[in-house]
């Protein structure tokens, strides 16, 4: 009796004293790993998610949008594919990156413990507020870059090396169902399904470039502009806002039998994306970069 | 005689009561409005005049009862479209603190919401289009609103125009460059 409490004791204080992500996580069909601060029912959804995108098949699509993904159709094979080279994992609200993620120093690769915070203040307000999607990865990845560090991240039960912004780790919060999804609706309609799907490919444009466009940051909007004052707009043409419109655009078109007010969302928020694009906008390499 | 007396009374009576009616009919008839500006550039579009939905001042609720130039469904929609632009989010809930902006504000959809009621009415009822074309139009050109949502109404419009043959009394160039750019990406 006495040996078990001792067990039960140190068990539990073995579990307080451990800090490091150690679940293993739930790989959903198309491969994409969610680690266990994923709550169950978005859990769910999101595999929802996934499946729907596997199954899309569309056809007669703009050759520009075609360019942009850089894909050869617009089916689930391809948009799976794009996706999954870009989103590795996903993780929770309550993902705790700060004791997720270490710097390994470049001389001696000694860990330590990361504390300070590396996320730039844009993220960390979003963050503040309702979370809908943050590319975790890609920020850690310009946060070791701009320090001269290579991190480590634990997620879904594993140590990833942050060498790439194609990490591709990202957190999803309960905004992404909630504020990003058709008003009185529920959230596994095929409608929010669609338009969730969107903001994965939004954040996997985070993944990509290199040299200055490194993670394709978002620019800062001039005065005149709705977001004026705020880094809320893109000067690439080939940038997240660009990504997302695209995406509405065409996956409205999979969102058969849906009512006027699920395709005045989809078209509503493709407007507030396509709004975001600032005049003389460049299209730059996609081509993600990599320490060696 | 005081009987003959209280006849002449009655008959006076009864001669101005007919005279008040007719002449409150006359008024009545001489001030009543014809076909409204809009609708007469709609329905004769070879007149070479263009859609003017929007430059005359908003009827008040009285008024709108007033005219019999419109029948009772679009007077509805009238009256809904006005109170629907009026709850329509504006750029300066951008400016309020705490708000992500990253992601476009929650009263975009709901926005959009109410734009998908206002595509449901007009495909149930086609005599409403040009309330319709009115209602797009004044939101399209409606500054302060946001951009995204001026768009989506431009977007709207136009796609209206376009399935009812009326594109071409519409002028277009009312509306700034920028918003027929998104509009025409929806």
């Amino acid at each position: 009796m006495k040996n078990t409490l001792i067990v039960l004791m140190l068990s539990i204080l073995s579990l307080v004293g451990c800090q490091k992500n150690n679940s293993r996580g739930f790989s959903t069909k198309i491969g994409v790993i969610l680690d266990g601060t994923v709550p169950e029912d978005q859990r769910d959804l999101i595999d929802q998610d996934l499946m729907t995108l596997s199954q899309v098949n569309l056809s007669n699509i703009n050759s520009n949008d075609l360019q942009v993904l850089g894909i050869g159709s617009f089916s689930g094979t391809d948009l799976v594919n794009w996706l999954t080279t870009r989103v590795n994992f996903i993780v929770g609200e309550d993902f705790d990156y700060e004791e997720q993620a270490s710097i390994v120093g470049s001389l001696n690769y000694r860990p330590q413990v990361f504390q300070s915070s590396f996320l730039s203040d844009e993220l960390l307000a979003a963050n503040s507020l309702t979370t809908i999607m943050i590319n975790i990865g890609s920020a850690l990845y310009r946060y070791g870059k701009n320090n001269s560090r290579i991190l480590t991240l634990d997620v879904g039960g594993q140590t990833l090396y942050v060498k790439s912004p194609r990490i591709g780790v990202v957190q999803i919060g309960e905004g992404l169902f909630s504020t990003w999804s058709v008003r009185g609706t529920s959230k596994d309609t095929r409608a929010n399904s669609l338009i969730r799907l969107s903001v994965f490919f939004h954040e996997g444009r985070h993944s990509d470039g290199n040299g200055e466009n490194v993670t394709f940051p978002h620019a800062l909007c001039p005065d005149w502009h709705d977001y004026g004052g705020n880094y809320s707009c893109d000067n690439h043409s080939n940038g997240p806002y660009v990504v997302d419109s695209i995406m509405l655009r065409n996956l409205q078109r999979a969102c058969v039998g849906c009512s006027n007010s699920e395709i005045q969302t989809f078209k509503a928020f493709q407007a507030d994306a396509e709004s975001r694009l600032l005049p003389n906008s460049v299209y730059s390499d996609i081509r993600p970069e990599q320490i060696p | 005689m005081k009987k003959k007396s209280k006849k002449k009374l009655y008959s006076l009576f009864w001669v101005i009561t007919f005279m008040g009616f007719a002449l409150g009919l006359g008024w009545h008839l001489s001030n009543r409005p014809t076909l409204r500006p809009e609708a007469k550039s709609l329905e004769s579009p070879e007149s070479g005049g263009v859609v003017a939905l929007s430059e005359e001042k908003e009827p008040s609720p009285e008024e709108n009862r007033a005219l019999p130039a419109i029948s009772a469904e679009e007077l509805a929609f009238r009256e809904r479209a006005t109170e629907v632009l009026k709850d329509f989010p504006r750029k300066e809930i951008l400016k309020e603190r705490g708000r992500d902006l990253h992601q476009p504000p929650k009263e975009l959809g709901e926005a959009a919401q109410e734009l998908g009621v206002v595509e449901d009415l007009l495909e149930k009822n086609p005599s409403l289009l040009r309330e319709g074309l009115r209602f797009y139009r004044k939101c399209a050109l409606s500054e302060p609103l946001l951009t995204s949502l001026r768009a989506l109404c431009l977007h709207n419009l136009k796609e209206r125009a376009k399935k009812s043959g009326v594109e071409k009394n519409i002028r277009w160039s009312d509306f700034p460059e920028n918003l027929h750019r998104i509009a025409d990406k929806l």
